[in-house]
């Protein structure tokens, strides 16, 4: 299969730059799959797992929350929240996360406090997930 | 008389060296951490690239005029994002920074102060949004991203409808210079086409707009860190000149002093025996 290039970044460091043959991702639409050849795109990332397949059939995964996700000259760039590998995840401070998220949720006052509740218990889910799939 | 002088002089260089250790393990101090500081904005620099080229996209739109992002501000209130230091003996750093935001104009404006300084100096003197973002130090991305949110809140319930972003621009090891940014309303530009999206483009700036600004936010304050470890090194090391100067010149009275002793105790002595 064809290679792309993709370059993942967070504000705070560059997660990746390289090749891919795939890359599956949650935009706030839906789940997309890019290949190399992927028309021009424009998209913003939900929170949710994403697979990096690279061309020796080694697929990786991540967490990421939100950010940008632009196809643009066959190039794939994604500017995102977070964006955390499967091996830099901890498994008990997301299960940790979770429950708290979960108790915040119980304990919430307002429909914002809710929803911030919600934002952090989706992030938690992801995180744990991830860390499973392997 | 010269015996007393000679004791003042001696212990004002004791003072001199005691200040002057002080700036030199501050220097030290802000050497090492400007080099974390430079390598962290350097490493912020490629989030804002690929967010800015992908808004600018979006601002190329042309039914992004539809968004209440693009609204040009109409007599409402500013809201200023200052990033200052958390600590003092920084040369002109701070006070730069509040400089700059004086004269863009304090009527009719609300403050988010980040930094220990600015929530301090803004204390009083302005409306302030929060006061939590005070040691600007150890401030995470998910820490800029609540500004951002808290921002893009305000800015929906009609609290202010501009925001600019005031901070202390990295531009290298010994410069330092304060800067500003529009952050919203966002411009929208002409002569684009809609980009190929999902999304309709107002409610895809909706979506993105928190990330943006969180992303661009956490870059300053990256930067401006930098250049506060960079004023700090600048200052201590003039401070560092000038106890050295300090202490060269007391040596030299001090000399003076215990020669004009010795002088005199000769002349003593001679006229003494002189005498006899």
């Amino acid at each position: 299969m064809k290679e792309f290039s993709l370059q993942i970044v967070t504000p705070d460091k560059t997660v990746m730059d390289g090749k891919a043959i795939s890359l599956l991702i949650r935009t706030a639409t839906g789940d997309v799959e890019i290949l190399a050849g992927h028309t021009d795109l424009l998209a913003a990332l939900g929170t949710g797992r994403a697979r990096i397949r690279t061309a020796d059939g080694m697929d990786t995964f991540a967490s990421v929350s939100g950010g940008f996700l632009s196809v643009s000259d066959g190039v794939v760039r994604i500017a995102a929240t977070t964006f955390e590998m499967a091996s830099e995840l901890d498994l008990k401070r997301a299960e940790a996360a979770k429950e708290k998220a979960e108790q915040a949720i119980k304990e919430a006052k307002s429909s914002a406090e809710i929803d911030l509740a919600k934002a952090k218990l989706a992030r938690a889910l992801t995180r744990i997930s991830v860390k499973n799939m392997k | 008389m010269a015996g007393a002088s000679m004791n003042d002089i001696k212990a004002r260089i004791k003072s001199v060296n005691s200040t002057m250790q002080i700036t030199k393990a501050m220097e030290l101090v802000a050497t090492s951490k400007l080099r974390r500081a430079k390598m962290r904005a350097e490493q912020s620099r490629a989030f804002g690239e690929i967010a800015s080229k992908a808004m600018r996209q979006i601002l190329l739109a042309p039914s992004v005029t539809e968004s209440p992002y693009t609204k040009k501000s109409d007599g409402g209130k500013t809201c200023y994002v200052v990033i200052a230091g958390d600590r003092g003996l920084a040369g002109g750093f701070n006070v730069g920074i509040f400089r700059t935001v004086q004269a863009l104009g304090l009527e009719n404006a609300c403050v988010l102060p980040v930094g220990k300084k600015a929530v301090e100096y803004y204390r009083g003197r302005a409306e302030c949004l929060t006061d939590a973002f005070a040691p600007v130090e150890d401030l995470s991305v998910g820490a800029a991203m609540r500004m951002a949110h808290l921002l893009v809140r305000g800015f929906d319930e009609g609290r202010f409808d501009r925001v600019v972003l005031v901070y202390t621009r990295f531009v290298s090891m010994i410069s330092q210079v304060p800067a500003h940014m529009e952050l919203l309303p966002l411009t929208a530009e002409k002569g684009g086409q809609d980009p190929m999206t999902d999304e309709d483009i107002p409610g895809l700036l909706a979506s993105l707009l928190p990330r943006y600004l969180g992303g661009l936010i956490y870059g300053a304050i990256a930067q401006s860190l930098a250049a506060e470890s960079g004023a700090r090194r600048t200052a201590m090391n003039a401070a560092n000149k000038n106890a050295e100067e300090m202490i060269g010149g007391l040596n030299l009275s001090y000399n003076r002093a215990r020669q004009a002793m010795i002088t005199q105790e000769i002349t003593e002595i001679v006229s003494g025996a002189e005498a006899l």
